[in-house]
């Protein structure tokens, strides 16, 4: 579904990815880890195609195609979801809107029928109550005075109406309380099927301990280094990345 | 360009001509003119605004043959944007005639001013006021009555230039809100022809006691017309206004809004959007003056600027020894879509006593690529990303108007003014 080969990309001629090679197939869970400043986020920023990490070396496939050769907007449209590490506020942006927009554009794209303002209601109703927020997110500015915790969760309620094909989610557990963890550890979970794939990139085993992974990456100094099965986030939480050059 | 008007000349033009309309009234405003000048860009208040053109325009439309008014009348059910409203048809009231309507039960006067009603009414404090006095076609006062509670708006229409002169129109209306009422108004500017024309209006919106009034201004002219709209208010003690000016269209838009805040317990939100491009001009001059204590006033100015657009806000709050516990707020936020495109902006605080609350600021930015990101990563293209941002922005104020009728066709117009930037 996905395949990424030996890419390496540079922000203002930095180098920051430096030959990072992963293959996804649907049905997988990945889980990224690393050491801060390792290039988890910018990983998930040249997946979603953002200009200022341009990509120098290596290519990227997605269902067969160069995602390299999609437009940001194309990468959304064609099923790629990121949860950002940090949501952007948006202020006077009504959240509904924006979601009905982002919505409409993904049909738009696939030749469906654009969804009615009643049905996008219904369904966000829906899956508000399901991820236990607050109603009161729908009618508030995108992210606009969003507590840390609230913005991922916010990224959450996006993916699920979006139902994308591949979720890359770069710490959305970070600032979350143990409860907001759980529902955004079923929300996750109830996204997950045999069709579709989810990058998680995490700091702390604990989301591991609710969403099980396939396989658990190591990343650092912009590659992967070690790679394993959930094992391996175990034995990260108890003695560090210190051998994997931090 | 200098400005140049021969102001010797303009008695024997105008005023000795017997088709002078209101001649006495014209000498007052001529002495006047001639004491303040016609201002160029050494006048501090029209520093940043060329107005060669509409003196030109002005200077035009005196010549002999332009003289005569244009027999042609708006349509009778002229309906502006289909805004539901009671648009007044001022066409049909002719000089020293008055005109009694009855909206919703209350019976709202229109009179067209004579001579000695003008000179006594009328506010004449600054250059292109004189102007308007000296050429104006009609002085049109509308009374809503004490005790008036009117829902629907009461619209005022300037098809320019239907029913004025060729070149220049120059058209006065005061507004004579009795007290213990709640009215609101919708004045609509639009052109029918792309023939240069330059508007010289003045508003003078007189509030009594205990009253409230919602006004709002839609200025969607062609871009070969120049406006020039002061507004003059006077609020009684416990009276309040919301005063919006959406400025779209026009090569050239002035506005200026005089707010006298003269008794007790007054308050006035003036609020402001403009959407400037392709060598619009939008100038926005607001002066709050503070007289007495206990009073408030808000400036908020939203502007977007397109390519080669340029505009100028200057808000000022003057606040003096009596107007103690006063609050003065002045805002001006602009974003610039192009690196061509340009702002003056001042916010100005004069303050003479010790016991008021105040606060101004103004910034000018672009649209915030991060957000432009966050929307294309969701699948919106930059296009509408942009165009929703814009219309986030703007919202600030156009969530402030409370004309509902309006609603529907304020969105459109922006989005439809959206497209071309
Ligand atoms: N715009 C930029 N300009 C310069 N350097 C940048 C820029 N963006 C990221 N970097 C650098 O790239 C490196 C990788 O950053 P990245 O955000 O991908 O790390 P990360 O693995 O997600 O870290 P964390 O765990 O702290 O989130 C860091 O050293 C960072 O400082
Ligand atoms: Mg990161």
């Amino acid at each position: 579904m996905l395949n990424i080969k030996n890419i390496h990309t540079s922000i203002n001629e930095t180098k920051i990815l430096n030959g990072l090679s992963l293959e996804i197939s649907p049905g997988e869970v990945h889980a990224i880890m690393g050491p801060n400043g390792s290039g988890k986020s910018t990983l998930a920023k040249v997946l979603a195609g953002q200009d200022d990490c341009e990509v120098t070396e290596g290519e990227i496939q997605y269902k067969g195609e160069n995602l390299l050769d999609l437009s940001i907007e194309e990468r959304s449209r064609e099923g790629i979801f990121v949860g950002f590490q940090y949501p952007v506020e948006i202020p006077g942006l009504n959240n509904s809107q924006f979601l009905r927009a982002s919505i409409n554009a993904k049909r738009k794209h696939k030749e469906e029928e654009e969804m009615s303002a009643v049905d996008f209601l219904k369904l966000a109703r829906e899956t508000i109550e399901k991820l236990e927020i607050p109603q009161t997110f729908l009618n508030r500015g995108v992210n606009e005075g969003f507590s840390g915790g609230e913005k991922k969760r916010n990224e959450i309620f996006q993916m699920t109406m979006l139902n994308p094909e591949i979720a890359i989610l770069d710490e959305t557990d970070s600032g979350l309380d143990i409860d907001a963890l759980k529902i955004v550890a079923k929300g996750v979970n109830e996204f997950k099927s045999e069709s579709k794939a989810i990058i998680l990139i995490t700091h702390y085993q604990r989301l591991l301990d609710y969403i099980e992974p396939d396989y658990v990456h190591v990343l650092s100094n912009g590659k992967i280094i070690e790679s394993g099965d959930k094992s391996l986030a175990q034995r990260l939480e108890q003695t560090g990345y210190k051998d994997d050059g931090e | 360009m200098p400005v140049s008007l021969d102001l010797n000349n303009l008695d024997r033009k105008i005023l000795n001509n017997d088709q002078a309309i209101y001649p006495e009234l014209g000498q007052i405003a001529l002495k006047k003119l001639k004491e303040l000048g016609i201002p160029d860009k050494k006048h501090e208040h029209w520093r940043y605004t060329d107005i060669s053109e509409p003196i030109q325009l002005l200077e035009k439309s005196l010549s002999p043959n332009n003289q005569k008014s244009s027999k042609k009348k708006t349509d009778r059910n002229h309906n502006p944007g289909n805004i539901d409203a009671y648009w007044l048809n001022i066409s049909d009231i002719d000089f020293g005639k008055n005109k009694i309507i009855e909206i919703e039960g209350y019976s709202v006067q229109i009179k067209c001013l004579n001579e000695e009603q003008a000179i006594k009414e009328l506010k004449i404090n600054d250059p292109l006021g004189c102007l308007n006095a000296l050429l104006t076609q009609k002085i049109i006062k509308i009374t809503i009555p004490e005790d008036s509670v009117i829902e629907a708006p009461i619209g005022i229409s300037c098809v320019e230039p239907t029913y004025s002169h060729k070149y220049c129109s120059n058209f006065r209306f005061i507004i004579d809100i009795k007290k213990n009422s709640k009215v609101s108004f919708i004045s609509f500017y639009e052109s029918n022809s792309n023939e240069s024309h330059f508007s010289n209006i003045v508003m003078q919106i007189n509030l009594a006691k205990n009253t409230e009034t919602e006004y709002l201004k839609i200025q969607n002219l062609s871009e070969t017309h120049n406006l020039i709209d002061r507004s003059i208010i006077d609020l009684g003690t416990d009276s309040q206004i919301n005063y919006t000016t959406v400025d779209i269209g026009s090569k050239l838009s002035r506005t200026d809004v005089e707010v006298n805040l003269n008794n007790e317990k007054s308050s006035a939100v003036i609020n402001g959007v403009y959407l400037c491009e392709k060598n619009q001009h939008i100038d926005n001059h607001i002066w709050s003056n503070h007289i007495s204590q206990s009073t408030s006033s808000t400036q908020n100015f939203y502007g977007i600027i397109g390519e080669k657009g340029h505009c100028v806000f200057n808000g000022k709050a003057l606040i003096k020894e009596n107007a103690l516990e006063t609050e003065a707020n002045q805002y001006n936020h602009n974003i610039l879509l192009d690196d061509s495109a340009s702002v003056d902006t001042k916010p100005e605080l004069e303050i003479y006593n010790d016991s008021v609350k105040c606060s101004h600021g103004c910034t000018i930015g672009q649209l915030d690529e991060d957000a432009i990101f966050y929307m294309k990563s969701r699948g919106i293209d930059s296009k509408t990303a942009k165009s929703m941002l814009i219309s986030a922005f703007v919202k600030n104020i156009l969530s402030k108007i409370n004309i509902e009728t309006s609603r529907e066709y304020l969105d459109e117009l922006i989005s439809s003014k959206l497209e071309r930037l």
